[in-house]
């Protein structure tokens, strides 16, 4: 503001000031209000904060899943909302898939085990239940998270996102509601919502709309609650992606989790058809039929594709965008299994109706197993499995998978991925429960059988071949030839270093090291020394291409006999005698073991892991090689690299006393392991839980535990 | 004149034809002998070769490689490389124990002789990084006799001289037994005796002949010890230099022989 410039200096100064002190007072005043405003909102976040987070739970997961002809156990985070007093948790299908161990971390950080109820893979929707029993007060009331109206949500709308992002447990974040009835179908050109997979041949998303929100949710965060401003929720995190994040309606999901809960599945009406909306088409009404499934009801009922359905039971229907697709999909499958559904229909100029005998909505995925025996894994061929592979019936077990170098690979002719094994030693095979019985039937461990005779169905061939079981066994690497060896490291000393050291003729080999505990040590050999000679024939490297010179030279000698090795100490020239020792194994000569049950394989610790880790001799133990991080061994902290010193009372001396110790503590099995570990130069106490439910051959269906 | 010197042309050339053809023609069958009487003590060893390494849970492949008999109880050389001693050489190029967390164990280990296409049980003796040597034992040959070759008698090469590498080919070509026929490119005493070849024999692991039909030694890879080759990625001598196999004389195989079966 101008100060005109004929008022005088003394009203400019009272001027001025005034408008000093509006200025200063107006942002006070503001301030104020905003904070106020400020205050309020954190109290309602504060508030609607509360009333959920104590139902919020981290879920871990340890699941087995199939992949390269092999099971492979892996470990998840997820996160989920207890929601009844029973300790239901509703979470997402993706999250607790193909778990075997399930152990949900509550408010007040207690770890309790669970188990799953049931799972929707269509939704993306599953329920597991926590033991009460193995709370510290079992009879402790939960806190339950209360459902809002999902369908009140509105764009803009405040929400918040609470979950376990990157396992970081008991995270909120905010953001808006973005959009309400989002759906994927449409986007980036895919027009068919089948096409919307939550897992290889397993659809997802059919029924319901997203809440599309921009509260940040990361992976960890599937399962956990999309909470309003009253607490409440109002969807179910599980799909996100750069700042937008995706929750499947509250109101839906509620649903969902109530027919789980008492069905243990969530049955659904099936028609056999295939819509799509009719925009674009030049239709003003109905949904086009895009196509009919051969044999299924709508088939049988006589719709055919292109079709333009019109009234669902009397009552006009008309699906112009690709958001409503998913509101006419779910009407159908809440129709009656089994129950008589009219549909009208205009097929070009003509009209009529259909009246559809509606059969049970199929799962699309099959279950899955491993026959480690024979190195393959198979799955139950659904309808789905069946039209997709363009196999001619459900009969037989789909190959999914053939690990390298498996009876099932190596066979004449080989067992290969997308092969449907039809019988084995002539006996039909139909499901894949009948596999699983013949398998064990035949793969006793006391009489494994010679060969079987599988017979597949190779895209339309028949095909027999013959594979040979075997046991999987470990063998212990084989051994170097012993060779003679000095206890020493030695660089070559070359021609211009010589001269740098004061004699151009002095060449050899300058030890740098002389390792601890081995011959070499006792005699007066030391670092410095020069080698120029070796039983009295001169070494002298030409350049670092003869590095390796000496160490071969000795390799010629003879162990048990004494090497004379001319040196050069400083000036003087002495001539040392040391005797000639065996070679040192390497790591991998070093004999090995693997623990089935614990996951985890080991080896002798070498000269050398001594000597790279300064151990001294009284340091014994056997080096962990690796460790499946969902075992019992990686569950209880085991890395690669720790050295196990102890397992139980056990001292482990070495790979004998370390599998003697192993075996004791399988047929002792107690509740808990304690493992002692060297990890750099400090000690660990690693506490393992195992429940003793060795993973079997074939992996059947996941253990409850 | 010049019908007389086209005429001496035609003869000198018809000279030279009838020459190479005579000389062909006895190659040809001198070669002939040779690999025919060869060809039993060459045999294919096959194997499960199970290679571990963190996170892998062991993957396993089934793997042939040539091997030779050596003696008529069942002994068998080959190739250690070829027998997943290819750890063993990189731990040799890395220094002491090159801190690979990598092993690879063959198992299951079968020694097919002549057209047996299931192999007889054998298990692995000993290997040689070193030398890239490796001994397979037949475990049970019965009261059989095996053709075998004595790697005690033979002559060692000399700089120019002609060489029949033999072996046999993959189950592709019926394994059947083939030559390479190569001259000795040179003559080293470093790292240790060795005759190296004009060119490359593809893989290492087959016994080499004279044309008379003496052993004259195997062929095997060297690498160089660690801190003697040179890595820098301009220079390619010493990577070019051990790319191909070269050959162990008969000497130096007969001694590795000795102190391998002789280790306890």
């Amino acid at each position: 503001m101008i100060i005109p410039f004929y008022v005088s200096r003394i009203r400019r100064t009272i001027f001025a000031g005034l408008i000093l002190v509006a200025m200063i007072g107006r942002p006070v005043f503001a301030a104020e209000d905003d904070n106020e405003s400020f205050e309020a909102f954190g109290r309602v976040i504060d508030e609607s904060r509360d009333k959920v987070f104590p139902a919020l739970v981290n879920i871990e997961v340890v699941a087995m899943d199939y992949w390269g002809g092999r099971e492979q156990k892996g470990q998840g985070v997820g996160s989920g909302t207890i929601i009844s007093a029973e300790g239901h948790v509703l979470t997402n299908t993706h999250v607790v898939h193909n778990g075997i161990k399930f152990t949900c971390t509550l408010t007040d950080k207690q770890e309790v085990p669970a188990e799953l109820i049931g799972e929707d893979p269509m939704t993306d929707l599953a329920v597991i239940k926590i033991d009460k029993s193995k709370l510290k007060d079992p009879n402790m009331t939960f806190a339950v998270g209360q459902f809002g109206d999902s369908d009140a949500l509105k764009i803009g709308d405040h929400v918040m996102a609470m979950g376990s992002p990157f396992a970081l447990s008991r995270s909120v974040t905010l953001g808006i509601v973005s959009n309400t009835e989002r759906v994927f179908t449409g986007v980036m050109g895919e027009d068919d919502p089948d096409e919307f997979e939550l897992m290889d041949n397993q659809r997802t998303g059919l029924f319901n709309r997203w809440i599309q929100h921009d509260a940040l949710i990361n992976p960890g965060n599937s399962g956990g609650p999309l909470v309003n401003l009253y607490g409440e929720i109002v969807g179910v995190n599980a799909r996100g992606g750069g700042s937008m994040g995706f929750a499947i309606p509250g109101n839906f999901a509620q649903a969902i989790a109530k027919t789980l809960i008492e069905k243990k599945e969530v049955p659904r009406s099936y028609f056999g058809i295939s819509i799509r909306p009719i925009k674009d088409t030049g239709f003003e009404e109905g949904v086009l039929v895009n196509s009919v499934e051969d044999a299924g009801p709508s088939h049988k009922a006589g719709l055919q594709a292109g079709d333009l359905i019109t009234s669902v039971n009397g009552e006009a229907i008309t699906v112009r965008f690709h958001e409503e697709t998913p509101l006419l999909l779910r009407k159908l499958a809440e129709f009656p299994i089994g129950g008589s559904v009219k549909l009208a229909y205009k097929r070009g100029a003509e009209s009529g109706e259909v009246t559809v005998t509606t059969e049970k909505l199929q799962k699309d995925r099959g279950d899955e197993r491993a026959f480690r025996g024979w190195g393959l894994t198979g799955m139950e061929i659904t309808d789905r499995i069946m039209r997709d592979w363009k196999l001619t019936s459900r009969d037989g077990v789909l190959v999914t998978g053939v690990r390298q170098g498996s009876p099932s690979q190596t066979a004449e002719p080989d067992i290969q991925y997308g092969d449907v094994i039809v019988a084995v030693n002539n006996k039909p095979v139909k499901t894949l429960q009948e596999l699983i019985a013949t398998y064990d039937e035949l793969m006793k461990p006391k009489s494994l059988p010679e060969s079987l005779l599988i017979e597949t169905d190779r895209r339309g061939k028949n095909t027999i071949t013959l594979i040979k079981p075997k046991q999987d066994e470990e063998d212990d690497p084989p051994r170097e030839v012993a060779k003679a060896w000095i206890g020493i490291n030695v660089q070559p000393v070359v021609k211009n270093l010589a001269e740098k050291l004061g004699d151009s003729k002095v060449t050899g080999f300058r030890i740098s090291r002389v390792y601890p505990g081995t011959l070499a040590a006792a005699s007066d050999l030391k670092v410095g020394d020069i080698i120029t000679a070796v039983n009295e024939t001169p070494i002298a490297p030409k350049g670092m291409q003869d590095a390796g010179l000496l160490d071969r030279t000795v390799r010629q000698l003879t162990i048990g006999e004494k090497a004379s090795l001319t040196v050069m100490r400083g000036a003087e020239q002495k001539k040392l005698e040391v005797d000639l020792e065996r070679t040192r194994i390497n790591s991998d000569e070093a004999r090995r073991d693997k623990n089935r049950d614990f996951e985890l394989s080991v080896r002798e610790i070498t000269f050398f892991d001594r000597d790279d880790n300064r151990w001294s001799e009284d340091v014994n133990g056997v080096l962990v090689e690796d460790v499946e991080q969902a075992g019992w061994a990686g569950l209880g902290g085991i890395r690669p690299y720790d050295l196990i010193v102890k397992v139980g009372e056990f001292e482990i001396k070495d790979l004998d006393a370390y599998r003697n110790a192993m075996k004791k503590t399988a047929e002792a099995q107690p509740e808990r392991v304690v493992m002692v570990v060297l990890r750099g130069p400090r000690t660990f106490y690693q506490f393992i839980e195992p429940d003793w439910k060795p993973v079997p051959d074939e992996t059947t269906e996941p253990a409850t535990p | 004149m010049k019908s007389i010197r086209l005429r001496a042309m035609t003869l000198a050339v018809m000279a030279m034809f009838c020459a190479v053809t005579t000389l062909r023609a006895g190659d040809g069958e001198a070669i002939r002998k040779i690999v025919e009487a060869k060809a039993p003590a060459l045999v294919t060893v096959k194997f499960m070769l199970k290679m571990n390494f963190p996170g892998s849970d062991g993957q396993e492949s089934e793997v042939e490689t040539a091997g030779l008999v050596i003696s008529e109880d069942g002994l068998v050389l080959c190739g250690n490389a070829m027998l997943g001693g290819i750890v063993g050489i990189m731990n040799k190029m890395m220094g002491g124990d090159g801190g690979q967390d990598i092993s690879m164990v063959p198992s299951d280990i079968k020694v097919l002789i002549g057209d047996d296409t299931e192999g007889v049980e054998a298990k692995l003796l000993a290997r040689d990084s070193d030398l890239d040597l490796a001994w397979v034992k037949i475990k049970d040959i019965g009261d059989k006799k095996l053709a075998f070759v004595d790697i005690t008698k033979g002559v060692t090469p000399q700089l120019g001289d002609s060489l029949l590498i033999l072996k046999r080919k993959s189950k592709f070509f019926d394994r059947t037994p083939s030559f390479i026929q190569m001259r000795a490119a040179g003559v080293t005493s470093k790292p240790r005796n060795l005759i190296l070849l004009e060119g490359d024999t593809g893989s290492a692991g087959a016994p080499v002949f004279t044309p008379e039909g003496e052993f004259a030694g195997f062929t095997i890879f060297q690498v160089p010890d660690s801190g003697e080759g040179d890595m820098s990625p301009m220079s390619r001598f010493t990577m070019t230099d051990v790319m191909f196999p070269v050959v162990l004389p008969l000497a130096e195989v007969d001694k590795a022989t000795k102190n391998a079966t002789a280790a306890p």
